[in-house]
């Protein structure tokens, strides 16, 4: 019995070292990168737009565009130039204006279901090219066959980022007010089809040793 | 019995066998990488005793070689102090490698200091640390003063200027204004007036005339030398004079932060001269900004409250001490008992005083100018007008209109001490024109001369705050985003 006790803590200890061994020896310090829900609020955080803001502001404007029967309920599906090339930022917070229409772009074109047509204007050049190899005979016409020209567009997506700042140099407190707007402009008459905003006020304080 | 008998036997015997035939088979397979394991080790417990946890010279040296050659030593300095100076060693290293022309680091570097000033540090360990009775202000991660973040911002201003991104260029500048309203007095919030009209600027280029006009009315308001540009203006040219304010330490236990004025130099004007033979233009700069000013009438912050506090308790703390030690030494003395008591109580309370640390942190930016000067003009030839259809009227072109295949002249800038010119040449200046404005921007003296090691950094706290482990993956994490 003494024995056999003997032989099983050696069982025991040696599978133990045999499994653990190598994670022991391997063991560091670092952090792994962690998976963040885009639609939660991040761990770094301050007072301006945010990537949980992105996700918010996309799925209300789709909502509200796709109530709209002017754009989304015609016979002909109408066509929108949605990039950021006439969005401007007059806020306070640097952005990439592309983060904001690439997401509105891809949840409407999900959402719209073939009842709008999206026309892209930001990679004419690489129509262009393809459009003039075809008929230069050097390949063939593809699939959809040729067309005369390329997409005119109906309506473009317009619009501007504004803040307000404030601050209590008692409290430390900082505040925004971010205001996205944004408007569907008809390309032939100039009017306004669509308007949408989506506001952001965002509050908070630094650690008081950097007040 | 006898299963459970064999079944653990051969348990044993295989896990026996297992760690003996990994080990044999990592000794026969290389014995020169045993060997170079245990020197490698042994190198390690080196720089251990050295550099602490790391990050060692082999991993520091492997990332710097990735980076220009002229950048190398201010990225050894970043990747080593990790998140504790970030934010400040991107601040120099961004002002060096715009003065090189690697635009591309430069801004890389002010984003990555911008994205530190922006967020909230809140319930972070080291600024908590640095409120510590027994802590020293310089254990916080460094964000700067008001007039350090807002030149982080006016630089990237100007990088995003240089690539035609006008919109982007007005927020830095507005953001950099609103560093200014920190001040406590009125009276200075918001008095940065060049920030102002150079948000103008931005919108001038971006064709807000609306706005660009409301800013530069601002901008005169507060300082009148800062006249609106004409409205066909579509360069802009920036030079940076002198050296800018130093931060130094006062009181009885240097507990206060206090602004000096940087080293003296003769430069306080400049002349701008563009282009070559028949089309130079030549004109002085207006002088539109002195960062001493901004710097020493931002007020009171927050932390000299806490900072005053543990002066106060340091002085409190030996007052007692000198009176535990004097007055019960005389008492004991009278009263015939052993005024060693006393003496040991006053010491053990001096002792204690010894351990509170008031002392304000003076690390800082030391690459800033004193004074920045600022003038527009127009250069070019025609104007591309759009193209008009037949029988219409051609539309008057829109202010800072592009001229047709334009681009900014050679520039040489001429540095005077008031009306007496010096024999200075400054910095090659950048310039750039990618859109409809054109963007020069010059220093009369190079930031290429200074350490890559920011002043009034505390190696020894800076050190012991790398033993910690939450504070070691952050910089790891830091140190990954720039790999």
């Amino acid at each position: 019995m003494q024995k056999l006790r003997h032989v099983a803590t050696a069982a025991i200890i040696g599978l133990g070292l045999t499994v653990a061994g190598p994670a022991i020896a391997k063991k560091d310090r670092s952090h792994q990168a962690v998976d963040l829900d885009p639609d939660q609020r991040g761990i770094v955080s301050g007072v301006g737009i945010e990537g949980q803001d992105l996700g918010r502001m996309a799925d209300q404007m789709v909502r509200d565009l796709m109530a709209n029967p002017e754009v989304s309920n015609r016979a002909t599906p109408p066509r929108i130039i949605l990039d950021s090339s006439d969005l401007r930022n007059q806020s306070s917070q640097r952005i990439d204006k592309d983060i904001i229409t690439d997401e509105l772009r891809g949840k409407l074109m999900g959402a719209a279901r073939g009842k709008m047509r999206f026309v892209s204007r930001e990679f004419i050049a690489a129509v262009e090219q393809e459009r003039a190899l075809k008929r230069e005979g050097v390949v063939d016409s593809g699939t959809t066959g040729l067309t005369r020209a390329t997409a005119g567009a109906d309506y473009k997506l317009v619009g501007k980022i504004t803040s307000l700042d404030s601050r209590n140099n008692d409290t430390g407190m900082q505040e925004r007010l971010t205001v996205i707007s944004l408007e569907m402009l008809d390309l032939e008459y100039g009017t306004l089809v669509w308007n949408g905003t989506y506001k952001i006020r965002r509050a908070g304080a630094d650690d008081v040793v950097y007040r | 019995m006898k299963i459970v008998h064999r079944l653990a036997t051969g348990i044993a015997v295989a896990s026996l066998l297992s760690l003996s035939s990994m080990a044999s088979a990592q000794d026969a397979v290389d014995p020169a990488a045993k060997a170079a394991a245990k020197a490698r080790a042994k190198q390690v417990a080196a720089w251990k005793a050295q550099y602490g946890p790391g990050p060692y010279p082999d991993e520091v040296e492997a990332f710097v070689q990735t980076r220009e050659e002229r950048l190398r030593e201010y990225y050894r300095v970043l990747y080593y102090d990790g998140e504790h100076n970030a934010v400040l060693n991107f601040e120099r290293l961004g002002l060096l490698s715009m003065e090189l022309g690697y635009y591309a680091d430069a801004e890389k570097a002010f984003d990555g200091a911008l994205d530190r000033i922006e967020a909230f540090y809140s319930k972070d360990k080291q600024a908590e640390k640095a409120t510590s009775a027994t802590r020293l202000e310089v254990n916080k991660d460094f964000k700067g003063e008001p007039y350090e973040r807002a030149m982080a911002y006016y630089y990237r201003g100007l990088l995003y200027l240089r690539k035609g991104d006008y919109d982007n260029a007005r927020a830095s500048f507005k953001a950099a204004e609103y560093q200014d309203t920190v001040s406590g007095e009125e009276t200075f919030q918001s008095d940065f007036a060049l920030l102002t009209y150079l948000q103008g600027w931005a919108s001038h280029c971006a064709g807000d005339g609306g706005q660009a006009a409301d800013s530069f009315e601002q901008a005169a308001k507060v300082d009148a030398r800062l006249k609106a540009p004409g409205p066909n203006d579509n360069l802009l040219v920036l030079t940076e004079v002198g050296a800018g304010p130093v931060k130094a330490t006062d009181g009885q236990y240097q507990e206060k932060l206090v602004f000096r004025p940087g080293t003296a130099m003769p430069e306080n004007s400049a002349i701008v001269t563009l282009g070559t033979g028949k089309t130079t233009r030549a004109w002085p700069l207006t002088p539109a900004a002195n960062l001493y000013t901004q710097a020493s009438t931002r007020g009171g912050r927050a932390i000299d409250g806490i900072l005053d506090g543990k002066a106060q308790f340091k002085s409190g703390l030996e007052t007692t001490s000198a009176l535990v030690t004097n007055i019960g030494t005389r008492f004991s003395e009278q009263m015939g008992g052993d005024a060693l008591y006393a003496q040991g109580a006053g010491a053990v309370i001096g002792m204690f005083s010894k351990s509170v640390r008031p002392t304000a942190d003076t690390r800082m930016w030391d690459g800033l100018p004193s004074g920045i000067l600022v003038g527009t003009t127009r250069w070019g030839g025609a104007t591309a007008a759009p193209p008009v259809a037949k029988g219409k009227k051609a539309v008057p072109a829109a202010s800072a209109a592009a001229p047709v295949g334009w681009s900014v002249p050679p520039v040489s800038m001429a540095y005077r001490q008031d009306d007496t010119m010096l024999e200075l040449t400054g910095i090659k200046p950048m310039s750039g024109n990618a859109g409809k404005c054109g963007v020069v921007w010059a220093r009369s003296r190079s930031v290429a001369g200074l350490p890559p090691q920011a002043p009034g950094n505390n190696a020894k706290i800076a050190l012991e705050r790398k033993k910690d482990k939450g504070v070691w993956a952050k910089d790891e994490a830091f140190r990954a985003t720039l790999r």
